[in-house]
């Protein structure tokens, strides 16, 4: 039964007909083959999200980013003249990485005037050039200007930095991110600088774990013990429908939005007996924090439902960020490790809290936040293993996990033209969709 | 080693008072003398608890939680669940950015609360029902 209505079509899937309504393969999540186009294809040149700009306030700020999809390491810092720069991770010298302590597989962060390599003290600028070599004189033919940092394209929207790996970017992240960027722009993300930033390694395809939070068909079943038992059947019996799915052109960006009863719940004895008390839960704290939200973007909410909980924008290829009704966000990075296995980031954002009430609810927040992905995340495990035996290549998908549809597809779009451009063999069968 | 802390936590709550686990206590109450409470005397009644739940950090509650019997958390649950109103209230009356020693062991020991309030509520056991290994680091807490 349709709680909520549908486009004309009949479905949310038909209302996108490249995507078809056929069963998929999942092909695309274990073949190590494909995995390495994809690294090319997709993650050697699309705009990454890799942080905020919160996270380099002043001049020398700055930041390092691995990128193993690339096998980089990346330093993202605030320049003399207050821009953005980022560079390679690499000294000019003879290869080492430059900016790490103690284990050179780690991210670092801090500030600085300027970069000193550890092994034989060449040093950089902020702006990347170099302005000390150890024993200049012994080099032959030597002159500094030759030798600044390895830049990488970097740019903002809305507070979050994005990297792009191409040595030139087909596309600049304004014209990347197009109408899901502009119809999201506004939003008062730079106010939530209250942080709770979750890490795990995860052994499953990147694409998994985004196909999980862009579907939340499975919500009522997989966290159907988190609620109180009466709340559980009643939600198990009512399924999952959203209030509205967006896919953005090819762009590989889509959304979905949500109801959300439940902060506040209708009737409080629907939530456990701590968020009775706490007045905060899943969906976050229950009362606004004093952030001006009357005045959304035409972006959020776009079917201007009353019953409107959060909405989650995919942005590709591996960034997620889900606004919640309440006032509050949170962000999600998917960093392939390989074919089998991704870390996955999340972070929540609220308003500084006021007090230690507000403090309280945001913990209860988020706690919850993690017993559920903590769910999520062990059952791709489960899924990534039975993939790989391969009894099964076709997997129907139904109208809520549109979006799964879309991600698939639209990467192996990119991974088939790339692989045209560069004469190399097909690695899967059959045609994207 | 994975014995170690099943034994530890069926201690009684007053042996982890006893003057060698004194150099737990945080360092900004370390020169007050050594029976002084950790937290504000107003809730003297949470004080068996607070050595073992004011934790610093999320990892270390999650930790606590991982290795606690059912019946430790619901201790800790029972008698803090009825007094979270009257702490909220005592702590909301005090700057967040520089609460006292004893009022941020107070606060933390109400996000141990929240931490096992899923296995007291919900899960009937510490951790998230299958989740086996599976781990998520908040490997980032908020500065308050």
């Amino acid at each position: 039964m349709t709680h909520f209505p549908k486009p004309a079509e009949g479905s949310w899937t038909e209302h996108y007909p490249h995507l078809g309504t056929g069963a998929i393969s999942y092909e695309d999540s274990i073949s190590p083959e494909y995995f390495e186009l994809e690294k090319e294809a997709i993650f050697k040149r699309s705009w990454l999200n890799v942080g905020r700009v919160e996270q380099v306030p002043k001049v020398g700020s700055f930041f390092t980013r691995e990128v193993a999809a690339v096998d980089t390491s990346v330093i993202i810092v605030r320049d003399r003249d207050g821009s953005l720069r980022a560079f390679h991770n690499i000294c000019r010298h003879r290869g080492n990485k430059l900016v790490w302590t103690d284990y050179p597989s780690e991210e670092v962060a801090g500030s600085c005037r300027q970069f000193t390599c550890k092994y034989h003290g060449w040093r950089y600028n902020l702006d990347g050039n170099l302005n000390f070599v150890q024993q200049e004189d012994e080099f032959f033919d030597f002159d500094k200007a030759d030798y600044p940092l390895v830049p990488v394209h970097v740019d903002t929207w809305e507070g979050f930095i994005f990297i792009n790996l191409a040595p030139e970017p087909t596309e600049t992240l304004a014209e990347s991110l197009g109408e899901m960027g502009t119809g999201l722009a506004g939003y008062p993300f730079g106010e939530m600088t209250q942080t709770f930033g979750y890490r795990a390694v995860v052994n499953a395809n990147w694409k998994l774990f985004i196909d999980a939070f862009a579907e939340f068909y499975h919500a009522p079943i997989l966290h159907q013990r988190q609620s109180v038992d009466t709340e559980a059947t009643k939600l198990a019996a009512f399924g999952f429908e959203a209030l509205h799915y967006e896919i953005f052109g090819d762009s590989g960006h889509s959304m979905v939005s949500t109801w959300g009863g439940m902060s506040p719940p209708k009737d409080p004895m629907m939530v456990k007996p701590i968020e009775r008390i706490l007045r905060s839960g899943l969906f976050g704290p229950w009362d606004k924090p004093d952030i001006d939200l009357s005045q959304l973007p035409t972006g959020l909410n776009p079917s201007g439902h009353r019953a409107w909980g959060s909405d989650s924008f995919q942005i590709f290829p591996n960034f997620v960020i889900l606004v919640w009704e309440p006032g509050w966000y949170l962000t999600y990075n998917y960093w392939p490790l390989a074919v089998d296995q991704h870390l996955f980031e999340g972070r929540l954002y609220f308003a500084p809290p006021r007090n230690a009430t507000d403090r309280v609810r945001q913990e209860l927040a988020a706690v919850t936040f993690k017993e559920y992905a903590l769910q999520d995340g062990n059952t791709l495990e489960a899924t990534q293993r039975m993939l790989k035996s391969r009894v099964v290549s076709a997997f129907p998908l139904c109208d809520q996990e549109v979006l799964c549809r879309n991600l698939h597809s639209v990467a192996r779009s990119r991974v088939e033209a790339y692989r045209t451009e560069n004469d190399i063999p097909v690695v899967l069968e059959g045609q994207p969709r | 080693m994975t014995q170690l802390p099943e034994e530890t936590a069926l201690l009684p709550e007053e042996t982890a008072l006893v003057p060698e686990e004194t150099a737990l206590v945080p360092e900004e109450t370390a020169l007050l003398p050594e029976e002084t409470a950790l937290l504000p005397e107003e809730f003297a009644d949470l004080e068996p608890f607070a050595e073992r739940w004011a934790l610093e950090t999320e990892a270390e509650r999650y930790a606590e939680r991982l290795t606690s019997s059912m019946d430790d958390m619901q201790d800790l649950y029972d008698t803090t669940m009825p007094r979270m109103e009257a702490a909220l209230s005592y702590l909301d009356t005090l700057e967040l950015e520089a609460l006292p020693g004893e009022a941020r062991a107070l606060m933390r020991l109400l996000f141990s609360t929240v931490n096992i309030s899923f296995p007291v509520e919900v899960w009937k056991q510490p951790n998230v029902p299958d989740s086996g290994a599976a781990y998520l680091d908040l490997h980032d807490d908020p500065v308050v």
